[in-house]
């Protein structure tokens, strides 16, 4: 890939690598970090990445960095304000986005990780099962589960209010 | 009895199933006797059952069927709305779900529920430091240009190199307090010595000569791919030849450092610091040619058969560039001179003295 498309890759990526580790990790210094560190690993293999995977492969090393990063480090919560800073003038929405960040930080790593990349990114289930490493079906069934938390927690929220 | 007043509750009876068979046969009898009410009857009676079953047909019967539960029931309920929200259900399917959802209405607000797992990217969120993972690029004019500097600095050296090697010159080591003159050796004596020498350098390098068919005055150099027993034979005869150089080297510095302690200024210094007081008198040129001198005891051929004397030429250092070059890349390149344009480096108890060939 030339100097060029991998400027644009920045442009085009760097944001949706961000969120997609800082829901993860919920470390906001822990997620700049890995997002550079990814970056600086497709530079130095540019010569051996495809212009068209390079999506994939941002968030394919991001991903492996995410569970070298939960793993090693203990988690902390260091959710910046920002994080919290909808653009959205719905406030019922405002509402269920804490609702399900608060969901999301429930659920176990890898449900999380796939749902992230299903809903934040668009992916099929076979690319994600490219970048996580599993089959198609794992990936269904984790999704599968991760939904019903998800919703089983929305329910009980909304029974209490 | 069966008459014309009363036989049409007779025959409604007959169709709810409610005269006895004695009765039936009475009504039976009575049509036989009146055949236009008997057409009437089996008219009637024929067109209200068959409308009845084409008409009253039940929409969702399926449903209701027992079968049913193997499509949707509340144990996969959740699978068919998750494929919903996930738009991976077939036509058939979500077809089906729509209408178990008329049927179960409660069902809508789970799919409604299912709705809101729905992340959405937090678009506020972005990268921080996006501006330090640009790249610039660098311009190919900017890049032939260091090639091309580079280029000249080379070519700026050898030139340099080339002089410096042209020219005969006498390194008079008058920073080391020497007091005898330095020996010329002119080149007739060089080439005299050299075509008296008996050494196997000598022999091996006048055979090349013949074998080339070419004359001892051609000043061209030939580079030649040699073979690996010749290789081999000409690392003895330069091992031979670096010893004899080596020992003839140490003569020459032992002679500089007695003259230094034969010195009365010099006479405060131990040996260590006589020979970097030495060092410290070299000249460029001195330290060159002594840098030059220690490689070349080495690697360079020589045929020289005097104490200490030392060849030096641009072949010399071509052969030693050579030598680099082979052990780098594993070729067996040599240069042979077809000509006899060695210069000479003498050396003695006082002085040294480095001329170059023809």
């Amino acid at each position: 890939m030339t100097v060029k498309e991998y400027n644009i890759a920045v442009d085009e990526f760097s944001d949706g690598l961000f969120r997609f580790a800082l829901k993860n990790t919920s470390n906001y210094e822990g997620s700049k970090d890995i997002v550079q560190e990814a970056f600086t690993k497709l530079w130095e293999k540019r010569e051996n990445v495809n212009s068209e995977k390079v999506k994939s492969y941002l968030f394919t090393t991001v991903y492996h960095m995410i569970i070298d990063f939960t793993t090693k480090a203990k988690r902390k919560v260091e959710l910046k304000e920002v994080k919290f800073q909808s653009t959205s003038h719905d406030s019922s929405y405002k509402g269920l986005s804490k609702i399900l960040d608060e969901a999301l930080s429930k659920l176990p790593e890898i449900q999380k990780s796939v749902i992230l990349l299903r809903d934040y990114e668009g992916y099929s289930y076979d690319q994600i099962g490219e970048i996580t490493g599993l089959t198609e079906s794992q990936v269904k069934v984790y999704i599968y589960r991760a939904r019903v938390t998800l919703k089983e927690f929305i329910v009980k929220l909304e029974n209490v209010i | 009895m069966i008459n014309l007043e009363n036989y049409e509750i007779y025959i409604i009876d007959y169709l709810d199933g409610k005269l006895s068979s004695t009765e039936v046969d009475k009504l039976l009898a009575f049509l036989d006797l009146h055949p236009s009410i008997k057409d009437d009857f089996y008219a009637i009676s024929h067109a209200n059952l068959q409308e009845i079953d084409k008409s009253e047909i039940y929409p969702n019967k399926e449903l209701l069927k027992k079968n049913y539960c193997g499509e949707i029931n509340k144990k996969n309920i959740s699978e068919y709305l998750i494929g919903k929200i996930e738009n991976n259900l077939g036509a058939a399917k979500e077809k089906e779900l729509d209408n178990y959802i008329l049927f179960f209405p409660e069902v809508k607000n789970e799919l409604d529920f299912f709705e809101k797992t729905k992340l959405k990217a937090e678009l506020s969120i972005k990268f921080p430091l996006k501006e330090s993972l640009y790249r610039k690029e660098i311009s190919l004019y900017f890049y032939f240009n260091r090639i091309a500097i580079a280029a000249i600095i080379i070519l700026a050296i050898g030139f340099a190199f080339n002089l410096y090697n042209r020219e005969n010159y006498k390194v008079n080591n008058a920073q080391l307090a020497l007091t005898k003159p330095i020996n010329k050796i002119k080149e007739n004596q060089i080439l005299t010595a050299e075509e008296n020498s008996t050494s196997p350098l000598s022999n091996f390098k006048k055979s090349s000569v013949k074998e080339n068919n070419k004359s001892p005055i051609n000043h061209q150099s030939q580079i030649e791919v040699i073979t690996r027993a010749e290789r081999q034979n000409l690392s003895k005869l330069k091992s031979q030849i670096a010893n004899n150089i080596e020992s003839q080297i140490n003569n020459i510095e032992l002679a500089q450092r007695s003259v230094y302690l034969s010195n009365p200024d010099s006479k405060k210094y131990n040996k260590l610091e006589i020979i970097e007081k030495q060092n410290n008198y070299l000249s460029p040129k001195e330290l060159l040619f002594a840098k030059i001198k220690n490689i070349a005891k080495k690697s360079i051929q020589t045929n020289s058969t005097k104490e200490n004397e030392i060849e030096l030429s641009g072949s010399d250092l071509a052969a030693l560039l050579i030598t680099g070059i082979n052990g780098i890349a594993g070729t067996e390149i040599k240069i042979i001179d077809n000509e006899d344009s060695r210069g000479i480096a003498l050396g003695n108890n006082e002085s040294y003295e480095v001329s170059r060939g023809k």
